[in-house]
């Protein structure tokens, strides 16, 4: 369970996010939604530990910042909206091993790690790309191995930023049902930044809409995502038709 | 049917063996370099003004008591500090070169980089020059005036840029520029010291910033031998941390990996390394960028391998280049500084063709 009491984050002089407060809970899948510039990444980021923040983030009931080193692989999880390793010379295989094994002393990784490596890359459906260097990987295939790697340590807190930007569309699916189904099954908290808002009515039980670093509104995704609301932040008119039993949300034109 | 299955190729259970595979290969590639090295290093022994089988060199490392006299002194006397020195300098600036790489996110860096060089030159300069040493309260022994004041400045110098970095959380690009100034300043100091300086003082010293390995001695082997030798441990410690940093940059944060320290740490090492080898052989350029190129090429990032290929390939070129050093003209010896540009460039362009197709 996560539970943020009035976060902010300062950059180079500037508040980017102010008093966000919201609570994740364990199983809960929460869409963090806004127009770039927001701050949505810059709070993934404080989060995840890249950045420094004020105020209090509960990973259950334990402050985020304060996790022992030793324990912060195995809290967090965290795909970033542009992810690092991709300018490595390591296969997908090697560079799942180091995630699980990054600050070991020892020489070879243990066995386990093998395991949690097949194991991870079978659930994503990927295995073909564990020889792989994700330098020669589609962007698509690169969203799919930073998934993995944040998956294969088991965190009890996932962040995500941008997961399905460059997928497919049955990738989306996917990558975003892989994520639901972990979500639950391990009752841990996510919470992820996405710009498809159907796809944030179908898989976040509960967003938060930021605004210059606000939060704008927040609970229920269907009572968050209203096409007044939609208007005001976006300024873009939509229609939200019932379709299927979900309801779909169609942009139709800028507001003038 | 899973939508990602269209990129399947290689089953499940196969990326293991096919991991374990690579493990083995690049073990084997280490033991290659270190055969090569240990050649090499028998090589050098062997030739000189006098010229000695193999046979002999082996017979007399392993029984001197059994060799003549004469063989005795001009392997355990003369040619073995000098082997032994280009073997630890030249595994020591490759790692300090790979190291910088790391530390400055930056293909390019090599030990010399912050500065090291003019640095060393400058202290160096001081002693020759002015006498004047910044360890005079030391009772050290004349041949060491030089090379300490040298190993003093050079180390400093990079761990005030270190300590400064960290403080202003200057960006590894700015410490690069950073470096290149502090360069700059002590290049300038050190022509100074050259104008002031009357013409013994100048042939010495201009003899002394050219990389030779005539002027090692068995005491300036042991030294070399412990800090580099109490580097390789720690580094073997790091190197799953160091192939974070590598693969993750700063992101290596997430996995409670502490990037400022680890980088603080990297840094010190690969100065340390750097600034008593310098002080003691002079300048040898190119080892420190072309090594670590080089074990990335034959074994890829994972830093337990390459790291240790590293050293191996810096050894062997640095030994390959004292050979070279005696053979050219024979009946004089090169300065090896010199030597490591030309023996190294064409290499490195070679390796660096054989590879385009697969990095591009
Ligand atoms: N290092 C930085 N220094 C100052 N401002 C920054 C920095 N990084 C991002 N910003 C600003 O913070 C705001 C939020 O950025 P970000 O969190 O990346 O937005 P998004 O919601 O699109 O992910 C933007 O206006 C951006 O210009
Ligand atoms: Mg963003």
């Amino acid at each position: 369970m996560l539970e943020l009491h009035a976060v902010s984050v300062e950059l180079s002089g500037s508040r980017i996010v102010s008093d966000v407060a919201l609570r994740v809970g364990a199983g809960q899948t929460m869409a963090l939604l806004g127009r770039n510039g927001a701050g949505k990444s810059t709070l993934v980021k404080a989060l995840a530990g890249l950045l420094p923040y004020a105020g209090r983030a509960m990973l259950d009931g334990k402050e985020l910042a304060c996790l022992p080193a030793g324990a912060r692989g195995a809290h967090l999880g965290y795909v970033a909206q542009d992810p690092a390793m991709l300018a490595a010379r390591l296969t997908v295989f090697e560079l799942l091993l180091l995630s699980q094994n990054s600050r070991r002393l020892g020489w070879s990784p243990p066995r386990q790690s093998f395991q949690r490596a097949d194991d991870i890359l079978g659930m994503l459906g990927i295995s073909g790309l564990a020889a792989a260097m994700p330098m020669q990987l589609s962007g698509g295939q690169r969203q799919m191995v930073a998934l993995a790697l944040a998956l294969v340590n088991r965190p009890r807190l996932l962040l995500l930023d941008e997961p399905t930007s460059a997928l497919d569309l049955a990738n989306q699916f996917h990558l975003l049902d892989t994520v639901e189904r972990y979500t639950r099954r391990n009752g841990i908290a996510t919470l992820m930044v996405l710009h498809d808002l159907n796809l944030a009515s179908r898989y976040a039980d509960r967003s938060v809409l930021l605004e210059g670093g606000e939060v704008r509104a927040q609970g229920a995704t269907g009572d968050v995502l209203t096409g007044e609301r939609l208007a005001q932040v976006y300024g873009v008119h939509c229609h939200i038709v019932p379709v299927a039993g979900r309801r779909a949300i169609i942009p139709v034109e800028l507001c003038r | 049917m899973s939508p990602v299955e269209s990129y399947a190729a290689v089953p499940v259970s196969d990326s293991r063996s096919h991991y374990q595979r690579q493990v083995a290969h690049k073990l084997a590639l280490l033991a290659v370099l270190v055969s090569l090295c240990a050649l090499a290093m028998a090589l050098d022994l062997a030739i000189g003004s006098e010229t000695l089988s193999l046979h002999q060199v082996v017979q007399g490392l392993l029984h001197p008591q059994q060799v003549a006299p004469e063989i005795r002194v001009v392997l355990w006397d003369i040619r073995l500090p000098v082997t032994l020195t280009a073997a630890i300098a030249g595994a020591g600036l490759a790692l300090s070169g790979s190291l910088m790489q790391t530390v400055l996110d930056n293909p390019l860096a090599e030990p010399f980089t912050l500065g090291i060089s003019a640095a060393a030159g400058f202290g160096a300069a001081l002693a020759i020059v002015f006498q004047a040493s910044a360890l005079a309260f030391l009772p050290l022994p004349a041949e060491f005036i030089v090379t300490g004041n040298a190993f003093l400045f050079s180390l400093l110098t990079v761990i005030c840029i270190g300590l400064f970095a960290a403080r202003t959380g200057l960006a590894p690009e700015m410490v690069v520029l950073l470096g290149i100034a502090v360069h700059f300043i002590f290049t300038a100091m050190l022509g100074m010291a050259q104008y002031l300086a009357d013409a013994d003082q100048l042939q010495a010293l201009v003899f002394w910033m050219m990389g030779s390995l005539m002027k090692t001695g068995w005491r300036k082997v042991e030294i070399l031998f412990v800090i580099v030798g109490a580097a390789v441990p720690v580094l073997g410690l790091l190197s799953w941390r160091i192939t974070a940093l590598r693969g993750f940059g700063s992101q290596a944060a997430v996995l409670g990996v502490a990037v400022k320290h680890l980088r603080m740490a990297l840094l010190l090492l690969a100065a340390l390394m750097a600034s008593s080898i310098t002080a003691t052989i002079g300048v040898v350029g190119f080892i420190g960028l072309v090594a670590p190129h080089m074990a990335r090429m034959l074994v890829g990032e994972d830093q337990r391998f390459s790291l240790a290929l590293t050293a191996a390939c810096g050894a062997l070129v640095l030994t390959l280049a004292s050979i070279f050093s005696k053979t050219v003209f024979p009946g004089a010896v090169l300065p090896i500084g010199m030597v490591t540009s030309l023996l190294g460039v064409p290499f490195f362009l070679w390796l660096l063709l054989g590879h385009r197709a697969r990095r591009f």
